[in-house]
């Protein structure tokens, strides 16, 4: 007994040293894999089962029994105890069976499971005691997952939504953040783009907080560590949380300001080797591709708009020669969307989980393979594919060995290798191109194979002929962790100790080429050949560069101690004390560094009243010396009314009511600019001051040198304040479940560049302060029905609502501007400005014209200062500040923000007889955008840019109708119509069908006939509709233009099994 | 099992200790690669860098979004907007104090004037550099001090003083005011003064420290601002009569004062004199068989540096982008995003005949040219009609000159440098100019400078190539990158650019930022004003020397001199043409000085004329015509809006500094 985990420990630390030379010679995916597989061979090596030793004595009687489940599968592991004497005890084996020796037959038996309700059974005249335990289906939803440890959920009195990690499982991407809008309250999420391994959402838990670019991302940590939640697979998960307000945070310290997700790995249960295989296979198509008008039609518009400015028509001939199909190659009519994608692609994912143990030693091991296409499309004419294509491969093995009966040992070893493929161009520029490109120019190649350029080169061949590029990533992710229970010196204290190792890399290999590219010709020559310039001259060959990255590695240490216990059965006290410490080295001059304490004390009594302390006490090595540390406290206070003995007789429907106020604060330390910003710096940097050459050749060439940054005088992290009260109901014993949290953040010492130091001062780097405050508040509802009906048929119901406003309280604007209609002050961060737009100018607005035919403006009419040939048509902007004419001093706030403000989501489940069905919407409001003057037709006089199908829903002396979506269109620019102004601000709110999942699982008696025990086979839909006022593009899209990689729908087929 | 647990606490007490133990300096990290104000002024390294950053606050003398594009020399083409060009926005009067500004002054040079004076508090004598090289540096830096605020004042009009490095970020010591724009001249003029005599007229480390300033650099610098300062936009202007600072002070003085002219021409003069006698001239390249050779004398005084002869450069900007605007002037077919920076056809009119006369003295309200007719010799098709076949030469023009006009080798025929300088069936516009026009001006079907074609290949040799701007053809338009107006920018332009912004290609080219021809010029209109005003009224003894200035430039440009047979005297001159004095010492200014870093905007500005030349239709030739015929016809391009004199101080500020008040017309 003493003797195996010792051995097994050595094992284990043999294997990870070994690791470390296999990976040196042979990669760090050999060494990982050989991890894995070393680790599932001690696991099955210890998977035997365990026996007990009893006191002899003459009454004593040997009993033997099995223990199973509800459905007659044994039970492996199940703990079989004598009441009352705990040395007595036996572990039921691989079949649930047992033997143990109990003193007498009044002997009470103590047969346990985790998961499953205990029994007490006394053995009487039995020599064979068989038993059924039960699925307890409320004890694992009991225990929450908080900043370092557990709670019971009852006494949970923080703002923490854990999601049930079967909810995340929404839609086929690749990455977890798209899956959190409208699932889970408090986040909001946006996808702004679809390009495989750049489709990872943006999120804020309770939204935006700062108008720094740093210090707006959650902290997320997987098994306590900080890690990337995109490259987790789904199937990896066995909790997930989110901490919202500073009772949950504050113990973060520097690093909780805005807010937390805790992810768990799945760890092993005692039981035999359970096997899930799970197979799903998608086929995807963008949400929404722009929809641009063909060659001949966007040259009539021109010709139309020409004639409108006064001026002659230029493109009769080649309209009628482009409608005619005279030459494609001299009149073409290309869509170059459709020319550089494919209608489909798709994307597959397979997992694998393996878990079981015993009494001695637990395990999960999860490997998952994830593989995506993009939409780019690749010339079969090239033997190199330079297709968009990513293959991620994950892995992890958790393993948990008890070394003693208070002793356990975790080691978890996980990562993943990412491979992706595409094109040596970037896709963002290939997809901007396509909208730049107008489709009367050239063709995509003409006939001869000669492929033409113009100004913005040709984006079917930046898409196809470019070469192709592949960027392979790897990353190990280790935990080894302690944990001993010293009930010995006095119940409920234990202790642990966490390491953690991470380490990640990535590498490029660039196969560069480029094509001979022409000068698009609108002629032939007299033996019919085009007339054609080369403008460059490509290569034939691909190039070769090899790019690596430092990547990086992070170290962390981890100590605490927890104590929790109840006194005299009311009482529960519990306490926790940590210290910790990271090193996060990205191949920056100096590792990033961070440690500190935190503890936690919490007192509830009688399960009615609860009140809990939490703090974090850190700093980190970016702020001047005796400046380092910071701390953080916060409390909070619950009280649960429905244990109150008045509230008995209610108690059958109202069976939870709970009202709960935290209080705390908590810190941003990452801080954008500059790190040590305390210290006064030169700056030498040649980007900034560039290079002066003297000399007679100008051959003494020196970049320039000069004052830096000004040292910031007490220099600290950022704080927030954070208040929150909520409110839970439950109804009818868990068939609704309501939450509702109602928030106020305050945050303070913003750290920023200043912004009122007028230019004069000559300062290179505007000095930075700790010196912003932005105020943040906000509600979140989160809804949870579920019945299951006698007939069998279950139905779930969840909706989620998330509102988050936030409003700059200082900036450091200048006086002269706070309190204006200029002021960003009093305004959501992102808050968009413009003019404000009063409709269009109509022919009262004008008393005449003057003799070179320009419009008079009625002198009644603030002077319009945006255009100096204001007519008809034109959009007429609002003189907010009323000194009677409009310009810069009239923009104002417009709308909203570009991210949204609303996120919501609600879903229904329905299961019946192997059947199940589940549909969840999401949503988004107060979600705004200006759109970009490109889109215009003709304001750049055909030069650039794609015309969108709705062309013709403008204005026009024929149609004066202020009910249009363009004003009057001009040849070349009219800047008071291409000004930021209500006019273009479009409401990009919208409410999509995320995910549609119809599944069937075969019966229980076939799965019990054959070796399978379990199967499901299901059908998916995700993004499958989409509605919101806005037509042109994917509302989500982060464009002005459209021009943009599209977000993907996908249908999907799947299977899974359990053996 | 008693073992065990000790073990284990054992372990678990291992795991504290590096926090028991390591607290107190785990964090104690600090950079250790950061230089501090004192350290860098220890190293003589430094002081050279500290200064590149300065010196790099000299205005590039080449851009294609610069004031030369918003003067009346040079077009660009309108859809230039849409790739985030602001010159066309300026052009059309369509800006203000806060969009996009294309002369950054106001932001970029109080940073240099800030890394002046830190380098005036802190450089010392150092073991390699010597007392004396330490004064000569603050010297340099004293000179930039004043020549940024020379530029501020000629730009913003009314600027503040900038007296020290701001030592805190409290109001007191940022929010600075206004100061009256003579106030401001005069303290640059005298500081520059007082650089001139530090700092040295010529370094001897040639290879290293050309380009440094110079005595000279502050002379000139001195001498345009003063003559700035004593134009009929400040000097007596009733206009900005009202303008005022925050405490009511007025700006401008509406008083004329002709001793303003004065204390200009004097300091022209002075920069004359210092600057002959230290060996500088106007560049004039060898004669060919005896005779000169103006078109590589004026090539070459933009072109050519000092160790290639060029005695005439002043002031260089020793590195400039000289090869970015060299791609967007060669023709389109050269490369593509080429073909786009050209000349107005106001332009093309100023110049003079090959006789010296002026071919088109101005123009009426529908922009049909007048012609003088004094004889010039000038003609072109009828205003509004097409060109008949008389409107174009029946013979070759020719010149002798090592300027590769009509041939690539450099000779022609008998092997005498007897070059083709316009062929027979030339439109007669471009015919019989005097040689600065053919440095100056590319137009249509005129020979392509560039010696070798983009697909020249051993194979295919396309030595003789011309110039093709009809519409849909290779120079012509299709698409936004065409020459607006019909013509291209020549002078500046390497000859010999070949054109790959990614093969490294780029010209590597000085700046001329000051060149004695306009001192020589300047200082003729000073003595002009000051002689011709009202309370001076001493013209005719002042004539002959500002005619002998004026004939300097003339001479060197290979046309005739005021007072010799063909021409009269200057004033007789002007009368032939309708035109006065005044006319040409300012159109031979505007010729000689044309597409030169913004000078001629300038001029127009401080000659009080910018409201009317900068306003209204602007025209070139036919762009969308395909032939001859339709493509030599007076065309209006654009429409112009002029907004103001002086550049609006950037929006930002105002906000920021109470103590700024913006410019009346913003």
């Amino acid at each position: 007994m003493q003797n195996r985990p010792a051995l097994l420990i050595t094992s284990i630390n043999t294997i990870t040293m070994l690791c470390n030379p296999i990976s040196s010679l042979f990669g760090r995916k050999a060494a990982a894999i050989l991890a894995f597989m070393a680790v599932l061979s001690f696991s099955a090596y210890a998977g035997t089962a365990g026996r007990q030793q009893a006191p002899d004595s003459d009454s004593a009687i040997d009993v033997i029994g099995n223990v199973s489940d509800e459905n007659g599968d044994p039970l492996p592991g199940a703990t079989i105890l004598l009441k009352g004497n705990n040395d007595v005890h036996a572990i039921a084996d691989i079949d649930g069976n047992y033997s143990l020796t109990v003193p007498d037959r009044w002997a009470i038996l103590e047969v346990s499971y985790i998961g499953f309700i205990s029994q007490e059974i006394q053995v009487g005249n039995r020599r064979v005691v068989n038993v059924v335990l039960a699925e307890d289906i409320g004890q694992l939803q009991d225990a929450v997952v908080v900043a370092y440890g557990q709670q019971k959920k009852e006494s949970v009195v923080a703002s923490i939504a854990a999601i049930e990690p079967e909810k995340l499982k929404v839609g086929t991407s690749r990455s977890l953040s798209n899956n959190l809008a409208g699932t889970v309250a408090g986040v909001l999420a946006v996808q702004r783009s679809g390009e495989p391994g750049y489709d990872n959402s943006t999120f804020w838990i309770r939204g935006i907080s700062t108008f720094q670019d740093a210090g707006r991302d959650p902290l997320v940590l997987v098994d306590g560590i900080e890690r990337d939640i995109d490259n987790i697979d789904p199937e990896e998960i066995a909790s997930f949380s989110v901490l919202k307000d500073a009772a949950a945070s504050a113990v973060y310290g520097v690093r909780g300001a805005n807010g937390v997700i805790l992810i768990q790995t799945k760890r092993g249960e005692i039981g035999k080797p359970r096997v899930t295989i799970k197979a799903e296979f998608a086929g995807t198509q963008p949400v929404k591709l722009p929809d641009y008008i063909g060659a001949a039609d966007y040259m009539q518009l021109l010709d139309d708009i020409r004639v409108d400015c006064g001026m002659t028509p230029m493109y009769t001939d080649r309209i009628a020669k482009t409608r005619a199909g005279y030459d494609p190659d001299l009149y073409p009519d290309v869509n170059w969307i459709d020319a550089i994608t494919k209608d489909w692609a798709s994307n597959q994912r397979v997992t694998a989980e393996v878990s079981g143990g015993n009494n001695v030693l637990t395990y999960s091991l999860v490997a998952a393979f994830y593989n995506e296409q993009g939409i780019l499309t690749r010339d079969p004419g090239r033997e190199w594919d330079p297709s968009i294509k990513l293959q991620r491969y994950n892995v992890r093995s958790n393993v948990d060995i008890n070394i003693t009966k208070t002793t356990k040992f975790r080691v978890n070893i996980g990562g993943y290798l990412q491979d992706r493929n595409s094109t040596t161009q970037s896709v963002e520029t290939i997809f901007s191109r396509a909208f730049r490109t107008v489709p009367f120019d050239y063709p995509v190649r003409y006939s001869s194979g000669e492929i033409p350029a113009g100004a913005e080169g040709n984006v079917w061949a930046m898409a196809t002929q470019m070469g192709y590029q592949n960027t392979s990533e790897s990353k190990i992710e280790t935990l080894f962790s302690l944990e001993q229970d010293f009930k010995f010196i006095t119940p409920g204290l234990r202790a642990k100790a966490t390491f953690s190792f991470d380490r990640f890399s990535s590498g490029t290999v660039k196969r560069s080429t480029s094509p001979d590219l022409y000068t698009p010709t609108r002629q032939r020559n007299e033996d019919g050949t085009l007339v054609l310039n080369r403008t460059s001259t490509g290569s034939n060959t691909l190039g070769h560069e090899v790019s690596g990255t430092y990547g990086n590695r992070r170290l962390y240490l981890e100590f605490a101690v927890n104590y929790d216990r109840t006194f005299a059965g009311k009482h529960a006290v519990s306490g926790m004390l940590l210290a910790q410490r990271s090193n996060y080295d990205n191949g920056d001059k100096l590792p990033y560094r961070n440690q500190g304490i935190a503890g936690r004390a919490a007192y509830t009594f009688d399960d009615r009243y609860v009140a809990e302390f939490n703090f974090g006490y850190n700093g980190s090595e970016n702020f001047a010396p005796g400046k380092r540390y910071g701390f953080f406290p916060s409390g909070a206070i619950g009280w649960v009314i429905s244990e109150e003995p008045f509230m008995a007789p209610a108690k059958r429907v109202l069976s939870n009511l709970k009202i709960r106020a935290s209080y705390g604060q908590t810190g941003n330390a990452s801080l954008s600019g500059r790190r040590f910003a305390y210290l006064s710096t030169i700056t030498d940097d040649y980007n900034t001051l560039d290079m002066y050459k003297w000399g007679m050749d100008g051959g003494y060439g020196i970049t320039g040198m000069a004052e830096g940054d000004f040292g910031v005088p007490d220099l600290s992290w950022e704080k927030v304040n954070k208040a929150n009260i909520g409110l839970e109901i439950g109804l009818f014993d868990g068939v609704f479940d309501m939450s509702i949290d109602v928030f106020d953040e305050r945050r303070n010492n913003i750290f920023m560049e200043r912004t009122s130091i007028p230019l004069t001062a000559g300062f290179i780097k505007s000095p930075w302060q700790n010196f912003g405050k932005v105020k943040n508040q906000g509600a979140e509802v989160t809804i949870n029905l579920r019945k299951q009906f006698h007939n069998g048929l279950y139905v779930g119901f969840m909706g989620t609502f998330t509102y988050a406003h936030n409003e700059i309280v200082e900036m450091d604007e200048p006086a002269s501007v706070v309190g204006t209609n200029r002021a960003k002050t009093g305004h959501p961060v992102g808050q968009i400005f413009g003019y404000i737009d009063e409709g269009l100018y109509t022919e009262e607005d004008f008393i005449g014209q003057d003799e070179s035919g320009r419009y008079i403006l009625s002198p009644d009419l603030p002077k319009n200062t945006l255009y100096n040939d204001i007519r008809p048509g034109d959009i007429k902007h609002k003189d907010v500040n009323g000194d009677g004419k409009i310009d810069i001093y009239d923009q104002s706030p417009i709308g909203g923000t570009v991210d949204p403000e609303i996120v919501y989501g609600f879903g229904l489940n329905l299961a019946w007889k192997g059947f199940d069905f589940g549909v969840l919407f999401q949503g988004t409001g107060r979600m705004w955008r200006l759109m970009s003057s490109n889109i215009i037709p003709g304001y750049d006089t055909g030069g650039y840019y794609n015309v969108f199908s709705n062309y013709q829903d403008r204005w026009t002396v024929d149609n004066p109708s202020q009910d249009v979506f363009y004003p009057r269109l001009t040849y070349g620019p009219n800047t008071n119509n291409a000004v930021a102004s209500s006019w273009w601000l479009k409401n990009m709110s919208y409410l999509r069908l995320k995910n549609i999942e119809i599944g069937w699982s075969i019966p229980e008696r076939w799965a019990d006939r054959s070796f399978v025990s379990g199967a499901r086979i299901f059908l998916r839909g995700s993004n499958v509709l989409t509605f919101s006022d806005f037509k042109l593009w994917d509302p989500e899209l982060n464009s002005a233009d459209g021009g943009r990689y599209p977000l993907m729908r996908s249908f999907s087929a799947g299977l899974e099994i359990k053996f | 099992m008693k073992i065990m647990k000790n073990r284990i606490i054992l372990v678990m007490l291992a795991a504290i200790l590096p926090f028991i133990s390591g607290c107190s300096d785990y964090l104690d990290k600090r950079p250790d690669d950061q230089l501090d104000i004192e350290s860098a002024f220890e190293n003589s390294k430094n002081l050279d860098r500290w200064l590149a950053y300065i010196y790099d606050g000299i205005p590039q003398f080449y851009g294609d979004s610069n004031w030369d594009m918003i003067g009346k020399d040079c077009t660009t083409p309108a859809e230039w907007i849409s790739v985030g060009n602001n010159v066309c926005n300026y052009q059309t009067g369509n800006w203000t104090p806060s969009n996009g500004q294309i002369i950054n002054y106001w932001s970029n040079l109080p940073k240099r004037i800030r890394s002046a004076y830190i380098f005036i508090e802190n450089a010392h004598p150092l073991t390699d550099v010597s007392q004396k090289d330490i004064d000569i540096m603050k010297a340099e830096c004293e000179f930039f001090i004043a020549y940024f605020h020379s530029l501020m004042v000629m730009t913003y009009g009314s600027v503040p003083i900038i007296s020290e490095a701001a030592p805190t970020t409290n109001a007191e010591d940022l929010m600075i005011k206004q100061r009256p724009f003579y106030e401001v001249v005069d303290w640059c003029a005298e500081k520059l003064e007082e650089a001139s005599k530090v700092l040295p007229m010529t370094y001897s480390d040639m290879a290293n420290d050309y380009g440094r300033a110079t005595a000279l650099w502050a002379l000139a610098m001195r001498a345009r601002l003063l003559t700035f300062a004593a134009s009929p936009l400040v000097n007596g202007n009733p206009d900005m009569a009202g303008v005022v600072n925050c405490d009511g002070e007025a700006i401008f003085t509406s008083q004329y004062d002709p001793y303003r002219w004065k204390l200009a021409a004097d300091a022209n003069k002075e920069l004359i004199d210092v600057a002959e006698a230290n060996g500088y001239a106007l560049y004039e390249a060898d004669a060919v068989e005896g005779q000169p050779d103006p078109y590589m004398s004026y090539f070459g005084a933009l072109m050519l540096r000092r160790n290639e002869g060029n005695y005439e450069l002043i002031m260089p900007r020793t590195e400039d982008g000289a090869g970015w605007l060299d791609m967007k002037s060669a023709p389109r077919s050269i490369q593509s995003q080429a073909g786009v920076v050209g000349v107005t056809q106001d332009l093309v009119d100023a110049f003079f005949m090959n006789n010296g006369k002026v071919a088109i003295s101005g123009h009426n309200a529908d922009g049909s040219p007048i012609i003088p007719n004094n004889g010039s010799g000038y003609t072109e098709a009828a205003f509004g009609e097409a060109p008949q076949a008389s409107d174009y030469s029946t013979v070759d023009m020719t010149a002798k000159t090592n300027y590769f006009y009509n041939d690539p080798n450099g000779y022609s025929g008998d092997g005498k440098k007897e070059h083709i300088i316009t062929e027979s069936g030339t439109y007669n516009m471009y015919c019989n100019r005097e040689p600065r026009f053919y440095i100056s001006v590319m137009y249509n079907e005129s020979f392509n400078w560039a010696k070798t074609h983009k697909d020249q290949t051993a194979a295919n040799p396309v030595n003789k190539k011309y110039a093709n701007f009809f519409v849909g053809q290779e120079d012509g338009k299709d698409g936004s990158d065409y020459p607006t107006a019909g013509y291209l920018m020549k002078k500046r332009i390497a000859p010999d650019y070949l054109g790959s912004s990614s093969s490294g290609q780029f010209n590597k080219r000085h700046g001329a930022i000051y060149r004695l021809a306009e001192a020589y010029l300047a200082y003729a209109e000073c003595l002009y004003e000051y002689s011709i005003s009202d309370e001076i009224g001493e013209y005719d003894s002042y004539k002959q020397e500002i005619t002998e200035n004026i004939n300097k430039i003339r001479r060197r440009a290979g046309i005739p001199e005021y007072g010799s047979a063909e021409l009269g005297d200057i004033d007789a001159a002007a009368a032939a043409a309708g035109l006065t004095a005044r006319d040409l010492i300012r159109r031979e200014r505007r010729i000689e000085l044309n597409c030169e870093g913004g000078l001629s905007w300038q001029d127009l500005r401080r000659w009080k004329l910018a409201e009317t030349e900068l306003n209204g239709p602007f025209y070139g030739m036919n762009m969308d015509a395909g032939t001859p015929e339709e493509f030599y016809v007076r065309t209006e391009y654009q429409r112009r809006v002029f907004k103001s004199y002086w550049w609006p101080v950037p929006q930002d500020d105002i906000d920021r500094n109470p103590n700024l008040r913006q410019l009346p017309g913003w």
